[in-house]
């Protein structure tokens, strides 16, 4: 076979094969959904806009979503009020084994870097701004 | 051939605890003493002895001795009653102490590991296959490992000009791997609870008559400490029981991995070649479980079952047109590439509750509570590259790359990124000047480059976000209804993180090839680090992701191999390697000025990235037996103007440490080869190092509540007493929360020296076996992470950098015998 064949077969062979750039347009299907794909979906079907309001519930008992999910104890509005509650004097607990609001009883939060006050700072603002965020976009 | 067979044991050992329950009982008592002494109380010692096994006023809750009647199980002389005997009955169950983690290990496991492989080759052909086969049925119940694996390879030369190969290799493994015994402080890790329970707590429920009690299904009867079969309840971990979990909850994983790489090679003109590499890995993975509906935390809901299914999928593919040619001493090697990388990851799973057959894990098998998810992520990159080697005679080398790279990590103005490499290398022993005929390579190298990484995690998981430049959303449902909260805040402006390796060294063999090494400095500076930056929580999220500051680490490495005796039947060899390196931040962010205060660590401009911000421990109170520790003393205007020392943790200040990191880790080994015999045995070892124990921490505790119930370390023994005043561990009290919270007291030197392998062998003589056609038979006896000499028995500090935790599936040693046969 001449050599210039044999080029030719190589080059027109890795043209058809290499892929152009499209192939970074990446994006997640389930799991989770970007801006761009939830813009599209509410342009398609704009009743769906009322999902961003309804995130704010939704939120409201997420567990894990201000400290993580090693922190037991965050999984939202009912947790930020039983720690108010067990900050109350009127407010036993023993504190044996697990116990998650052991240290509100004990008022070890009452330091602003306690992990607590830092859920109870953090889940509230956050969720009002996300909310003016996202009528914002 | 090869043929292995052996056994597994715990590699690191136990930290020294307490194996005496007199002994805890004593200790615990005195903390319920010292609380109440230590606030003004006269009546401690009954106090102590009335609530020394009330649950509800922060006793055991166990009474494991037969006391005579109106006797005490502890006496004021803070001893246990000599007249008690070990062992209680009530009448309907007999409390005896067990020691779990004898109960709970298998010492009978078996290791075993099979290989045969062939290759050869043909005229225009070469092959190689092989198959391997292990078996592990693991250090505890339920645990177990087997895979098979086989490989077969093709080469073949289809014209002169055309050659094509195919490498494919197709792996299968089959896991029991009960979950949470890699998580600490679980309940349900076995490695947990054995070695930080008290030594009075039995594993098993005993009739009255002292028989390990089987239930109705005829399952073996645990103690779940919980007060439902017999009336005590247990402090520490109540409700829970890993060995009955482990026994009746199903748990395993089958995987299937497939790697096969193709290539074509044109032979062009005269040293050009276009090479074709294509490369395929396909991983499924299925993952089954139960949680058994008998005991523990699904009994109420009826077990529970759940399968998911995973499948990764990536693709190589490379195009490479290469020249490789000689011009009189002028050596040239060149290379022009594309080259594209995609991946798909997707996985499925379900799960529900209420099993109708216990033993089954299958999803259809249950009724109630029904989840299920699927999700599907992608990733690519593709990239351009370009590189020239040349050499003059063999004795001056250069070489220069330049690669073009893209990632759909980043957004589409920021997914390029360029990196590139220079390097150099002079042979000096083929320069004529040089004449000394005991070398016979020196070679000097030096090189410069640049490599990206776009890899980004989801904040404080292990799972890869394939998107950080754009916003994440959940999608959820709330009241039958959609929900979309945003889960993740992305960063447009983000790009590739870039590393900038500096290399020089030498390689050098002289005395016949007899000592040869390596000596190598290096510095490796990382900058605009892909990191997550934390964000006031007002913002509405709590971190951001940020090409921010830079790190080095340098140092330098040597590899020395030498020949101490190489004789007709001797060869004793003995190797050594080192590695002494420096980490330093270079620069942070320009919001933190400087200085980025983390809990319990600092980054600081200047120093290690491995640097506590602890409270320090200042010693023990002579008087009360109380833990102290440092807090600054500070004028009106915040300057420092002294020292004094606390007794409340939470006042005291928080003080940078200084570097952690080892100064030299590395290993060494020596092996003899005499008439048939070998023998060698390796180290590994680290010095310079410091590290946090977290293990010994929680060992060290005072008592208080929370911790009754846990064992402790027998340096507790050493504790403050009034007769005892000049001691650095503090006193046990149960009303001290702090004592063993963390700081300075709990660093320890991480220094460690391990015994990574043996290996015994004879080769049997050629000779005797040519009369039943083998060509070599190898026998052989091999032990690999033998043993561990470090600054605190059972402190492993291979693991971290910065913490030990000892609660972990740790290392195994596995000691195994074998023979080597090749036809």
């Amino acid at each position: 076979m001449k050599m210039i064949n044999k080029i030719l077969i190589f080059l027109l062979g890795a043209v058809v094969l290499i892929s152009c750039e499209d192939i970074l347009e990446t994006a997640p299907e389930g799991g989770t959904l970007t801006q761009e794909q939830k813009k599209d979906a509410f342009e398609a079907n704009p009743a769906l806009l009322a999902s961003d309001v309804a995130a704010m519930y939704a939120n409201m008992i997420a567990f894990g979503a201000i400290l993580g999910e090693d922190y037991h104890n965050d999984f939202g509005y009912a947790a930020a009020c039983l720690m108010m509650e067990s900050n109350g004097a009127d407010m036993t607990c023993a504190n044996v084994g697990y116990n998650w609001f052991a240290p509100n009883a004990s008022y070890a939060d009452r330091v602003y870097t306690n992990t607590r006050t830092l859920f109870i700072g953090i889940f509230f603002t956050s969720k009002l701004l996300r909310l003016i965020w996202s009528f914002l976009q | 051939m090869d043929a292995k067979w052996g056994n597994n044991s715990r590699a690191v050992p136990s930290y020294d605890v307490m194996t005496d329950a007199g002994m805890y009982y004593e200790t615990f008592y005195r903390a319920l003493y010292n609380s109440k002494i230590s606030s003004g109380v006269t009546a401690a010692h009954e106090y102590a002895n009335k609530n020394l096994l009330d649950v509800s006023q922060g006793g055991l809750g166990y009474l494991v001795y037969t006391v005579p009647k109106n006797e005490r199980l502890v006496g004021t002389n803070f001893k246990l009653n000599p007249n008690a005997s070990l062992g209680y009955s009530d009448g309907k169950f007999t409390y005896l102490p067990d020691d779990w983690y004898d109960e709970l290990f298998k010492a009978n496991n078996l290791r075993q590991e099979y290989n045969v492989n062939v290759s050869g080759a043909l005229d225009k052909l070469s092959y190689y296959a092989s198959i391997g086969k292990l078996d592990d049925t693991g250090i505890i119940e339920n645990s177990n490992f087997s895979r098979f694996s086989t490989r077969a390879n093709i080469d073949y030369q289809i014209k002169n000009w055309l050659k094509i190969g195919s490498n494919l290799s197709f792996v299968q493994t089959k896991s029991k791997y009960p979950s949470e015994q890699t998580t600490t402080n679980s309940s349900g890790n076995l490695f947990f609870l054995s070695s930080n329970i008290a030594p009075i707590y039995p594993l098993y429920i005993r009739d009255a008559s002292g028989n390990i009690m089987r239930d109705n299904n005829g399952f073996i009867m645990y103690d779940f400490g919980d007060g439902k079969v017999i009336p005590s309840k247990r402090p520490f971990m109540s409700q829970s029981n890993p060995a009955s979990a482990i026994a009746l909850n199903k748990e395993f994983y089958l995987t299937d991995y497939f790697i096969g790489k193709w290539y074509v090679i044109a032979d062009l003109y005269e040293g050009l070649k276009f090479t074709i590499n294509y490369g395929l890995t396909n991983s499924n993975q299925k993952y089954q479980y139960t949680l058994n509906p008998f005991y523990g935390q699904f009994a109420d809901m009826g077990g529970a079952a759940g399968v998911s299914q995973s499948r990764f999928t990536s693709t190589n593919q490379q195009y490479l047109l290469t020249y490789q040619n000689r011009f009189d001493l002028n050596n040239v090697d060149l290379l022009l590439g594309y080259e594209s990388y995609e991946l798909k990851d997707s996985h499925l799973s379900g799960y529900k509750q209420k099993l109708f057959q216990p033993f089954i894990p299958e999803i259809s098998n249950a009724i109630l509570q029904p989840s299920t998810s699927s999700a599907t992520d992608t990733y690519a990159t593709m990239g351009v590259l370009f590189q020239a080697k040349y050499d003059y005679d063999s004795k001056y080398f250069g070489s220069a790359s330049y690669r073009r790279d893209a990632s759909s990590c980043f957004a589409p103005g920021n997914r390029w990124g360029n990196f590139w490499s220079l390097g150099a290398a002079w042979d000096i022993n083929r320069e004529d000047f040089m004449s000394a005929d005991f070398i016979d390579l020196l070679k000097l190298k030096v090189s410069y480059g640049a490599q990206g990484n776009d890899k980004l995690y989801y904040p404080d998981t292990e799972d890869i976000n394939y998107y950080p430049y754009i916003d994440q959303y959940d999608v959820t449902e709330t009241n039958r209804e959609f929900a979309t909260a945003r889960s993740y805040k992305g960063n447009n402006n983000i790009t590739w993180e870039t590393s900038y390796n500096f290399n020089m060294g030498v390689d050098f063999s002289m005395f016949n090839q007899r000592f040869n090494g390596t000596l190598e400095a290096f510095s490796r500076r990382t900058d605009d680090m892909l990191y997550y930056k934390p964000m006031p929580g007002s913002s509405g999220y709590t971190e951001s992701p940020m090409n921010i500051g830079s790190i080095k680490n340098s140092g330098f490495e040597t590899d020395l191999h030498m020949d101490v005796i190489k004789s007709h039947s001797l060869i004793w060899n003995v190797y050594v390697n080192a590695t002494f390196l420096r980490n330093r931040i270079i620069s942070l962010d320009e919001s933190l000025k400087g200085q980025w205060i983390d809990g319990n660590y600092i980054y600081k401009e200047g120093s290690s990235m491995y640097n506590f911000y602890l409270r320090e421990f200042a010693g023990v109170d002579p008087e009360t037996g109380a833990s102290l520790w440092y807090k600054d003393i500070k004028d009106e205007n915040g300057n420092v103007t002294g020292q004094e020392k606390v007794t409340n943790w939470s006042t005291a200040t928080q003080y940078e440490l200084g570097d952690i990191l080892p100064d030299v880790y590395g290993g060494f080994g020596t092996s003899l080869n005499y008439s048939g015999f070998d023998f060698s045995v390796a180290f590994a070892y680290q010095l310079g190092g410091k590290i946090y124990d977290n293990t010994y921490a929680n060992l060290m505790h005072s008592g208080y509540s929370s911790d009754a119930g846990r064992n402790w370390h027998k340096d507790i023994l050493k504790a403050w007493t009034p007769e005892n005043p000049d001691t650095d561990v503090p006193r046990v009290n149960s009303n001290d929360q702090y004592t063993n919270y963390i700081s300075d007291r709990f660093i320890i030197s991480s220094d460690f020296l391990s015994l990574q392998n043996i290996t015994l062998g004879y080769t049997f003589p050629s000779k005797l076996l040519n009369h039943f056609n083998i060509n070599k038979l190898r026998i052989y006896c091999v032990a690999d992470n033998v043993a561990l000499l470090s600054a605190r028995k059972g402190l492993d500090p291979r693991q971290s950098f910065t913490t030990s935790n000892a609660e972990l599936y740790t290392p195994i040693r596995s000691i195994s015998g074998g023979i080597n046969i090749t036809f």
